[in-house]
């Protein structure tokens, strides 16, 4: 099976272990992957603040770079979630454009999903001796349903202690320009989440979305608490080569 | 306006009614539901159906709501609930929009015999304890349907502390769908469904019994 | 204008109000999540909900004149109120020519809406609330918080204290002790007052028949003791048939307040009719529009009419959990009052609304009749962006450096060069050095957290290096 990464930029500029681990994953897994360097966003800055038609230059600019690729395979829910929902939404007037962003939709996957779903992967045999918690990011739980497939895969990791944390599915404050335009409100919000994790007793919190991870990891930091961040992929990568 | 409401709509896209109504509950014992539901909410229910039975539960009526008389919205109700009962001043239900009492000296008995005691509205803030029979009941919820029309009114039910409701047997109603499909186009000016007592959770959000409305809340089921 | 960040610190700061809002919305399990999961086909329920609005909403006009027709035919009196203040000086002109000095009211977000309590005070009219956590609000001199609960920010002794303050209460931290008293004091009101004014959840079109739900007993007291009773009602709180109301109550009542049932549902048909023993001798239904219609004709927006003002989506918001309902400065708080307040008034008017939300969609999870308000909030940011840039004489700042985002988004070239640089700054600042740039976003991020530190290459290189090398 042949997939095609789209890293998404903030793995790609901030976080680039997290795509490494991806591709380590799926390729243990027997599929090729593909890296197209044209790829950069999926545009979600600029929908979330109102700026449709930058929105739609660059998922245009999306589209060409995918348009042929068989599955589409994504280390986030939210962006996953740009274009698989929200492609179509801002092609609501161009029907051609549309009916694209709908077809890319369809073969774009979210990674726990296309693990779970697709390859019907139940362990990636990661091992990892940890106690770790689960945070459920906005728009992969609640746009793309998806909460059983990541913990899942947690379960099936060797040796992992997992545990819930209280209100696993309340929003870690991140919101993308949310976090700047309203900083306090978000900080606030995601110290609520910080407590929740802490009080779990995980040394690990693992999320899909490496926005909410970059926002609790900074709250986490400056409260220089010893639980540390991780991305599922990073997680799901713990095996020996 | 009418004419700004209509521009409004007119680029609209046009949506149809939904064929079918989504299915309502049903239960195979609706009583025991109602009484489940009821008491749920903190209402009272007591079993009137068999005639032994109902001077039993009017007597635990009077002294759960520390009354030792009720007032009644009219003779109509004693028909309709069949309870047996005499008049020793006829005259007095002929004076239309008056209330009528009876009080109990001792315990009760049948058939009861009425001492018509007219009431003006003014009295209605002072009384204890009233009676009104229910048009319906709703097993879903507990309900019971209190119907405003000729001769009757609405703060008979809603103004003393406690109230005695009579729901007849074959008014009881399955679920609400039922009710709102079975209930006759408005003759009378008012309809209230009533659930249990009248409560508030204004406060940090727990519930408190008795408000405005009436903090006891009896229904009698007859047959 | 509105501005919510001007309300954000000092509702941060207040240690009180966050104890009252984690205590009732966070810490304590919503009683709607049982009475919802015990619905098997609560999906079912919702999608009806969602259609019959919808279908109401194409067909307004109708639906109206019929309501109206049938009000009249009862021997009620219908008025249509383009504006708040049509609807406010119907009311006063009536007062007036009756002499009522007093009204009772039943809770309304209506009135709130167009400043009734204000105006009637300004003429001497007396209004009284009658819901407990409206005559709560009322004694503090403040505004509800909630839609459903308006005193949610308040704590049973904040409340004591209050009724020792203005009643003379004996102070006590007895809940029942406290009703006892708002009960004894009201029950006078209700029994002297000559004019009732409430809201409507639902008007039935085909019956003329104006539905209020409650628990406490003060909206049958309100429409049934004074003379008169007005109703206030939204023109989008028609629906067609009472067999709908079965639906509406259950999704209503359940994501209201978790309860199967609220205490009573007052179904009401006019006045009295002459053979009845009590009841008002007037009925006057006011239709308000007060920018509905603007709403309507906007074919996607018009969804945002559909809502039946349950309160859950402020129940679930995280932010509202965080913030509670003042900060926001309007009327409608949490979810809907970002939604509805810029759409009532104009982006201009309340520009920070649609953007004081994470879009995290627990609003459009539990809203029983399946309004998307994350969708409609971000077609907000996006008429927001669109009326600011068409207004100016220039471009906004942020405009231009979307642009500019989206021109470097389009270039793989440009992109990567780019990253390149920033990575190289890093190197020479460090990342303290990065976050004393003169970058507002970066300074609002480093408020309150650190920036990731840039690693040294990105994935593309690491990519194209390990490429080169097998």
């Amino acid at each position: 099976m042949k997939v095609s990464l789209f890293i998404t930029c903030l793995v790609d500029q901030f976080f680039p272990q997290i795509g490494i681990s991806t591709m380590k994953i799926l390729r243990k897994l027997g599929v090729e992957v593909e890296f197209d360097s044209r790829q950069t966003c999926c545009g979600q800055p600029a929908f979330n603040t109102g700026y449709a038609e930058e929105a739609r230059q660059v998922a245009r600019h999306f589209l060409e770079v995918y348009g042929d690729s068989d599955h589409i395979v994504v280390p986030s829910g939210s962006c996953s979630t740009m274009i698989k929902v929200f492609f179509p939404k801002l092609f609501a007037e161009d029907s051609s454009q549309r009916s694209l962003a709908e077809e890319v939709g369809q073969r774009t996957f979210e990674l726990s999903e296309f693990l779970s779903s697709v390859l019907e992967v139940e362990s990636t045999g990661a091992r990892f001796p940890e106690v770790v918690t689960y945070h459920d990011s906005c728009h992969l739980l609640r746009e793309l349903g998806i909460s059983s497939q990541p913990r899942q895969l947690i379960r099936a990791v060797e040796a992992i202690d997992f545990r819930e944390m209280d209100h696993c599915d309340r929003c870690c404050g991140f919101g993308g320009a949310f976090s700047v335009k309203f900083s306090d409100i978000s900080a606030a919000m995601g110290e609520d989440k910080v407590g929740w994790i802490q009080s779990s007793g995980a040394r690990y919190v693992i999320s899909s979305d490496v926005g909410c991870l970059m926002h609790i990891r900074g709250l986490l930091e400056r409260q220089q608490s010893p639980v540390q961040t991780m991305h599922l992929a990073e997680l799901l990568a713990k095996f020996e080569d | 306006m009418l004419h700004k409401i209509r521009h409004a709509c007119a680029g609209g896209s046009s949506v149809e009614l939904p064929a079918e109504m989504p299915e309502f509950p049903h239960y195979s014992d609706p009583v025991e539901k109602f009484r489940q539901e009821l008491e749920r909410v903190g209402g009272v229910f007591l079993d009137g159906r068999r005639s032994e039975e109902l001077a039993g539960a009017l007597g635990l009526v009077l002294k759960e709501s520390d009354s030792t008389e009720i007032y009644w919205e009219g003779e109509e109700l004693f028909q309709r609930h069949g309870i047996s009962f005499t008049l020793r001043d006829p005259e007095a239900f002929a004076k239309g929009s008056l209330l009528y009492s009876f009080h109990f000296r001792h315990r009760v008995q049948f058939p009861i015999v009425l001492n018509s005691k007219p009431a003006e509205r003014s009295d209605l803030a002072r009384i204890s304890l009233s009676a009104s029979g229910a048009r319906f009941g709703v097993a879903e919820t507990g309900t019971v349907v209190h119907e405003v029309k000729a001769g009757r009114g609405r703060l008979l039910s809603l103004l003393p502390p406690a109230h005695l409701v009579f729901l007849s047997e074959r008014d009881l109603l399955m679920n609400q769908a039922m009710l709102f499909l079975s209930m006759p186009p408005g003759q009378g000016s008012a309809l209230t469904l009533v659930t249990g007592p009248s409560r508030t959770s204004d406060i940090e959000r727990t519930l408190v019994v008795g408000v405005h409305g009436p903090e006891k809340l009896f229904v009698i089921l007859t047959s | 204008m509105i501005k919510i960040s001007a309300n954000v610190q000092s509702a941060l700061a207040d240690e009180t109000l966050q104890g009252n809002l984690r205590r009732a919305l966070v810490d304590t399990p919503h009683p709607r999540d049982e009475a919802v999961s015990e619905v098997p086909n609560w999906e079912e329920l919702r999608r009806y909900a969602r259609d019959v609005k919808a279908h109401t909403l194409s067909r307004l006009p109708e639906y109206l004149q019929s309501l109206e027709e049938k009000v009249l035919e009862q021997g009620g009196k219908v008025i249509w109120a383009e504006t708040g203040q049509e609807a406010v000086q119907f009311i006063l002109d009536l007062s007036h020519r009756r002499g009522v000095r007093e009204v009772v009211k039943g809770k309304s977000m209506l009135s709130e809406e167009i400043h009734l309590n204000r105006a009637l005070e300004r003429a001497q009219i007396k209004p009284v609330e009658t819901d407990l956590g409206e005559y709560v609000i009322q004694l503090a001199g403040e505004k509800p918080s909630h839609l459903v609960a308006p005193a949610l920010h308040k704590s049973r002794k904040e409340i004591a204290d209050l009724f020792v303050q203005k009643l003379g209460m004996a102070p006590t931290g007895d809940v029942l002790e406290i009703i006892a008293t708002a009960r004894k004091l009201l029950r006078h009101h209700f029994l002297t007052a000559r004019m009732g004014i409430t809201g409507v959840n639902f008007a039935v079109a085909e019956t003329g028949t104006i539905v209020i739900v409650e628990n406490e007993g003060n909206v049958g007291l309100s429409v049934s003791v004074p003379e008169i009773h007005i109703a206030l009602m939204g023109i989008e709180k028609v629906i067609p048939r009472s067999r709908d109301l079965a639906v509406f109550l259950k999704l209503l009542i359940r994501s209201a307040t978790g309860q199967k049932m609220t205490s009573y549902v007052n179904c009401l048909n006019g006045p009295r009719r002459s053979d009845e023993l009590d009841g008002p001798q007037e009925f006057y239904l006011i239709l308000i529009d007060n920018g509905r219609s603007k709403i309507l004709a906007d074919d996607y927006m018009r969804q945002s009419l559909s809502c039946i003002r349950c309160g859950a989506c402020l129940d679930v918001c995280p932010v509202y959990q965080t913030i509670g309902g003042h900060a926001y400065g309007s009327t409608y708080q949490g979810p809907l009052g970002a939604m509805l307040t810029p759409l009532l008034t104009s982006v201009g008017e309340a520009p920070e609304h649609a953007f004081a939300s994470s879009l995290c969609g627990a609003c459009h999870e539990v809203c029983p009749v399946g309004i998307p308000i994350p969708q409609i909030l971000l077609k907000l940011r996006e008429r927001f962006q669109s009326e600011r840039n068409q207004k100016a004489a220039s471009l906004s700042l942020e405009k231009l450096a979307m642009q500019g985002w989206a021109r470097v988004m389009c270039s793989p070239i440009l992109y990567a060069r780019l990253g390149r640089w920033a990575r190289m700054l890093h190197t020479v600042l460090g990342k303290s050095g990065m976050g004393r740039l003169p970058i507002p976003l970066f300074s609002r991020w480093m408020k309150h957290r650190d920036l990731p530190a840039l690693p040294p290459r990105s994935f593309r290189e690491l990519y194209s290096s390990s490429q080169e090398a097998s």
